[in-house]
């Protein structure tokens, strides 16, 4: 196994100071938008919820710091290092995606090895790759700007498809946000599913070096 | 001119001659304001009482020119026409009486207020009926109503001698205060029940401030607002699209019923395939030995 823990200096940062601190905002703002969103969308129903008033100023307050965050994130990984690993190689994809769903149902109750490990090259495994290169440049996205479009509901179409546009704008940002809370749920899961049960989230914590890869 | 009075029946001509034209108007001699006395013939023609023609209202001294002052002092009152009997029921005009007699405007000013000051005898066309797309439409008209009065401080002036704060002023609790009033009437906070055509207009104190009671599945804007159009729209697409298929998102009240119900098997199921490997992991973990 080539990923130690970070206290040692050499080799490359697969998770930099930065990026662990967006993590936690992301993670954050996600919660508690999903939290207020929820107050929102059942607003007046009989279990006990943030009142809806204080649910509409939190979500607008954590909505904007999720996307000045995202803005960061996203600036940083289009030009910086942190994008190679978003980087998929198209050719026997496939293969290695089954590959890796094999693990999950089968090799991973066998406790054997992980069949991508982290490299500086690649710190995602097949599936974590193209789930997050969705998550991250899709959904995450469509998620913010029909969001945004509430600020600016002048600015969203009159019509679409003959339903009003709000309507159609608020509900893709309900299914989007639907999604993205599944999502979460699989990414927390799975995130146990390292090494060891705790791997992950010391790395996202401390921080995890690779060595440099020889060419 | 002759463009204008054809929209008129010969016996109005004779009036539209002078009130026909945009600028007739005079100085009022008690408040000095400039008062119209222009009618719109064509919008007259599109209201509720495009068949009546204006001596059916305005008393004979009219006929002649100069008018006859008992003629002017003549109060006009629609339920003058519109009581006991019920060629419109819809209208519900009884029951408007009973809200108006008690309503805000009523009581602080019985005898400067009346139907008129809100409803322009030669204007008024009912809405109630609006299909679906033209809520917004409705919305616009009713609140003009008072937005005439309540954005316009020289009428209140002239009614009351003070003058009110602005309506952004009194309404900066709410949120997007202007997207609010596009959508939702000034009647739907200012009249305490969930009947429609509500015309007990409450004092401030009463006036709905709760986001919830509207923001909710059982909002009141469904007792109001959309009542006909959710009657309309269950007739043609079943109670269930009913909603789907509504023409403005608000929140909390445009929920889907079966959308939120697949949100919840979809997280539910997402939990429970979860905690299931996460068992099966731990079991195997343990007869391995770990
Ligand atoms: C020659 C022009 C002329 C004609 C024709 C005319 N009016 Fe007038 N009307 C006036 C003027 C000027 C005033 C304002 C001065 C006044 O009150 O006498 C007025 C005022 C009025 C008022 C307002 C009274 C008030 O003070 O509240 C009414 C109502 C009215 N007219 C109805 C009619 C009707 C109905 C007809 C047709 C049968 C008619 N007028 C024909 C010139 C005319
Ligand atoms: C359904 C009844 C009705 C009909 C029909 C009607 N009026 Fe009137 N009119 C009224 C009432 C009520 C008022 C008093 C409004 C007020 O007190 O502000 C009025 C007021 C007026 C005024 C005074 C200006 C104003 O708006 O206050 C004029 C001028 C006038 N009418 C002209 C006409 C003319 C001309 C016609 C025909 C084209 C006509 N009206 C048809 C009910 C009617
Ligand atoms: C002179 C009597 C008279 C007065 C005053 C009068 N109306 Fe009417 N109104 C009528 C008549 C007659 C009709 C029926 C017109 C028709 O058959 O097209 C009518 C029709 C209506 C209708 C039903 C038509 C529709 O479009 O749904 C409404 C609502 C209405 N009037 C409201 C009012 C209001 C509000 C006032 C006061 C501002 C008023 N009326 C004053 C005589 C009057
Ligand atoms: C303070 C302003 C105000 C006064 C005064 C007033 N109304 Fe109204 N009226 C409204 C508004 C706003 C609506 C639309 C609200 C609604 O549909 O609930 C309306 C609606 C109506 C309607 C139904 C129109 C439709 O959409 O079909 C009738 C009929 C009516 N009013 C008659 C009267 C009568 C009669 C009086 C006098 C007893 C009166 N109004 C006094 C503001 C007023
Ligand atoms: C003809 C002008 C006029 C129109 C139209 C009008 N108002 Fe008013 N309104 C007034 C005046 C004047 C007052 C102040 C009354 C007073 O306190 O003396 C007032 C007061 C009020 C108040 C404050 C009551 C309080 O407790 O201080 C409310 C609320 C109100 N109006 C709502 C409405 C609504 C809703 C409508 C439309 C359906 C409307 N008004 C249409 C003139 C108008
Ligand atoms: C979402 C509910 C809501 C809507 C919509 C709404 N109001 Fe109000 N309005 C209130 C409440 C609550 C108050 C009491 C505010 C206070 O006393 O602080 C109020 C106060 C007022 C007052 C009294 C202001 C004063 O202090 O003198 C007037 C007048 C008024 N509203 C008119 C209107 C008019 C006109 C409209 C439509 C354009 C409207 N309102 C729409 C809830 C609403
Ligand atoms: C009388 C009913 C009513 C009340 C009370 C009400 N709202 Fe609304 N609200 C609406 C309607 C209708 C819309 C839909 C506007 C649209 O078409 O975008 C809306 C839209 C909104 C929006 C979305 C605006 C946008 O940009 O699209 C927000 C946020 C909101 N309301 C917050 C509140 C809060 C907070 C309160 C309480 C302080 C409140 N509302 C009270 C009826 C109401």
């Amino acid at each position: 196994m080539n990923t130690h823990p970070s206290f040692s200096s050499g080799g490359i940062e697969l998770y930099p100071l930065w990026l662990r601190i967006w993590h936690w905002c992301n993670a954050l703002s996600f919660l508690m938008l999903i939290l207020t969103g929820v107050s929102l969308h059942f607003a007046g129903a009989a279990i006990p919820l943030i009142p809806f008033n204080t649910a509409r100023i939190l979500h607008n307050i954590f909505g904007i710091f999720m996307t000045l965050a995202y803005l960061v994130y996203a600036l940083a990984t289009v030009l910086g290092r942190n994008g190679i690993h978003y980087r998929p190689q198209w050719r026997g994809l496939l293969g290695r995606l089954l590959c890796q769903a094999k693990f999950y149902g089968v090799g991973i109750f066998r406790d054997e090895p992980h069949p991508f490990p982290s490299t500086a090259r690649c710190k995602f495994n097949p599936l974590q790759q193209i789930t997050y290169l969705g998550v991250m440049f899709a959904g995450v996205p469509l998620l913010i700007v029909s969001g945004l479009m509430f600020f600016w509901p002048e600015l969203a179409p009159a019509q679409f498809l003959g339903m009003d546009g709000l309507w159609v704008v608020a509900v893709s940002h309900y299914l989007f946000g639907l999604l993205l809370t599944a999502f979460m749920l699989g990414h927390l899961y799975l995130a146990t599913a390292g090494e060891t049960l705790s791997g992950e989230f010391r790395k996202m914590i401390f921080g995890a070096r690779v060595e440099e890869e020889k060419q | 001119m002759l463009l204008l009075t054809g929209y008129a029946r010969a016996e109005d001509r004779a009036c539209l001659r002078c009130h026909g034209m945009k600028s007739m108007a005079i100085q009022d001699p008690v408040t000095g304001g400039i008062r119209s006395l222009a009618i719109d013939a064509a919008a007259m023609a599109a209201s509720s009482h495009a068949k009546l023609n204006c001596l059916r209202c305005h008393g004979p001294g009219f006929e002649v020119y100069p008018h006859f002052e008992e003629a002017k002092r003549e109060a006009l009152h629609c339920l003058e026409c519109h009581k006991g009997n019920d060629k419109f029921p819809y209208a519900l005009f009884e029951s408007i009486e009973k809200g108006f007699d008690r309503s805000i405007h009523a009581q602080a000013l019985p005898d400067r207020f009346s139907c008129a000051s809100c409803h322009d005898p030669h204007l008024f066309h009912g809405l109630s009926r609006t299909p679906v797309a033209d809520v917004p439409a409705q919305v616009h008209q009713d609140n003009q109503i008072c937005l005439n009065c309540h954005r316009n401080n020289e009428r209140i002036k002239e009614l009351t001698g003070r003058i009110l704060p602005t309506l952004k002023n009194t309404h900066a609790w709410l949120p997007d205060v202007e997207r609010h009033w596009q959508a939702v009437r000034c009647v739907e906070c200012h009249t305490g029940s969930r009947r429609p055509l509500d015309h007990f207009i409450l004092g401030k104190s009463f006036a709905l401030r709760d986001c919830v009671s509207c923001h909710s599945r059982n909002s009141v804007l469904l007792g109001k607002l959309y009542l006909y159009q959710n009657a309309e729209n269950r007739q043609k697409a079943g109670f269930v699209n009913a909603l789907v298929m509504n023409n403005a998102y608000i929140i909390g009240m445009t929920r889907n019923v079966w959308l939120d119900w697949a949100g919840f098997a979809l997280l539910a199921l997402t939990a429970f395939t979860l905690l299931g490997h996460g068992l099966a992991r731990w079991l195997m973990a343990r007869k391995r030995g770990h």
